[in-house]
């Protein structure tokens, strides 16, 4: 494929919006540490197993719902999207969770255990999907440059 | 002409989508459709939502699963931890350089673009790298896809998030390509926007993974 010459581009090498996201990595990358740190105390048996799965799970959501904010934008973004994206998400919740349950998987921790984890991953999902779009990055970036998002 | 290629062609429905550089989406962009939205981006998200359901059905099965098998090896046997938060790390750091490419192209930075393109590629495939080589170790183990309810479920589900990654690791190519033959610009940045959105999930969806199957013991 020929290259075809392009515009030279003069505006700085990272945009204010760009720093936020090396932020947000830098978090992610904390939250995966903290995870694997919890694993270890898990294995080791420093603190009891039941809290640690909870708090794991806690993490994982965490970071789900930071990527899906800032990096896919739905933070920012049309609450069209965010609504297409959490029914995808709700009824996989529901569906699944209805599943575990008639396989048993909850049995040793009790019904409330299954269904606790999933009426709260939903009612978060929905508040999420049903939240008003942030306004503060859809103006101008403050160094001049065109705004990210 | 591909399909990429006919998405981010200059006379390709211009009014449609190009009304404004893509980092106005943040503002809800009035488009000529329906919904007030990008019809592509909207169906991206619609197949996401419907992507849930498909990792939710195998994250489910190898959960069903996880506990069952009646001889070894077992997840507790083999699971080579650091290795694998490496590798997260390594797919989490990717999700980065891929916002960092979208946002070069939406202020028109062209060379930025490829550079993080080519970043985020490498990145995923050297989680790929990595996962090749965690089968191969488990398989020299003995856990094929064959041996117990383990392997089965814990194949089906990471192979299939594997081989989106690899898609992934193939879209982000072609876009550099045809950033390089010119045919990406600040003005159809949507491309960009769209793929990126695939491999966040892709993302997302390891965060998911990683802490349920390999954490969650």
């Amino acid at each position: 494929m020929p290259r075809v010459p392009e515009e030279e581009y003069t505006g700085p090498a990272m945009t204010a919006h760009d720093w936020m996201y090396v932020r947000v990595g830098a978090i992610l990358a904390v939250l995966t540490a903290i995870e694997v740190g919890l694993y270890y105390l898990l294995k080791n048996g420093t603190i009891g197993s039941a809290l640690n799965v909870w708090v794991l799970l806690g993490l994982a959501f965490s970071k789900f719902i930071i990527v899906a904010a800032y990096f896919m934008h739905l933070k920012f973004d049309s609450p069209v999207f965010r609504r297409m994206f959490g029914i995808g998400g709700v009824l996989a919740l529901f569906c699944y969770t209805a599943v575990l349950h008639a396989f048993g998987v909850f049995r040793g921790s009790g019904h409330w255990y299954g269904w606790g984890a999933f009426l709260t991953g939903a009612i978060v999902v929905i508040i999420l999907v049903t939240r008003k779009t942030t306004p503060e990055l859809t103006t101008g970036a403050a160094d001049g440059a065109t705004p990210a998002h | 002409m591909t399909l990429i290629e006919e998405a981010v062609a200059p006379g390709h429905d211009p009014d449609h989508h190009n009304d404004g550089h893509a980092s106005d989406h943040g503002q809800h962009l009035s488009h000529d459709t329906a919904t007030g939205v990008s019809n592509e981006k909207l169906g991206m998200w619609v197949f996401l939502g419907s992507e849930c359901l498909l990792f939710g059905a195998l994250i489910a099965t190898y959960l069903v699963y996880r506990g069952r098998s009646i001889n070894g090896p077992y997840p507790k046997d083999i699971y080579d931890i650091p290795f694998t938060s490496v590798s997260s790390f390594v797919l989490l750091m990717s999700s980065l350089t891929m916002v960092l490419a979208l946002s070069a192209i939406q202020r028109g930075d062209n060379r930025r673009l490829r550079i993080w393109l080519i970043c985020t590629a490498m990145l995923g495939a050297t989680f790929i790298a990595g996962q090749i080589y965690e089968f191969t170790s488990f398989i020299r183990e003995g856990l094929t896809i064959k041996t117990n309810l383990f392997g089965s479920s814990f194949y089906v589900l990471t192979g299939f998030h594997g081989v989106h990654v690899t898609l992934g690791i193939l879209m982000l190519l072609s876009l550099a390509r045809l950033s390089w033959s010119g045919k990406i610009t600040k003005d159809n940045a949507e491309a960009v926007e769209i793929v990126g959105l695939y491999w966040h999930f892709v993302d997302v969806v390891w965060i998911v993974i990683f802490t349920v199957v390999y954490l969650i013991n």
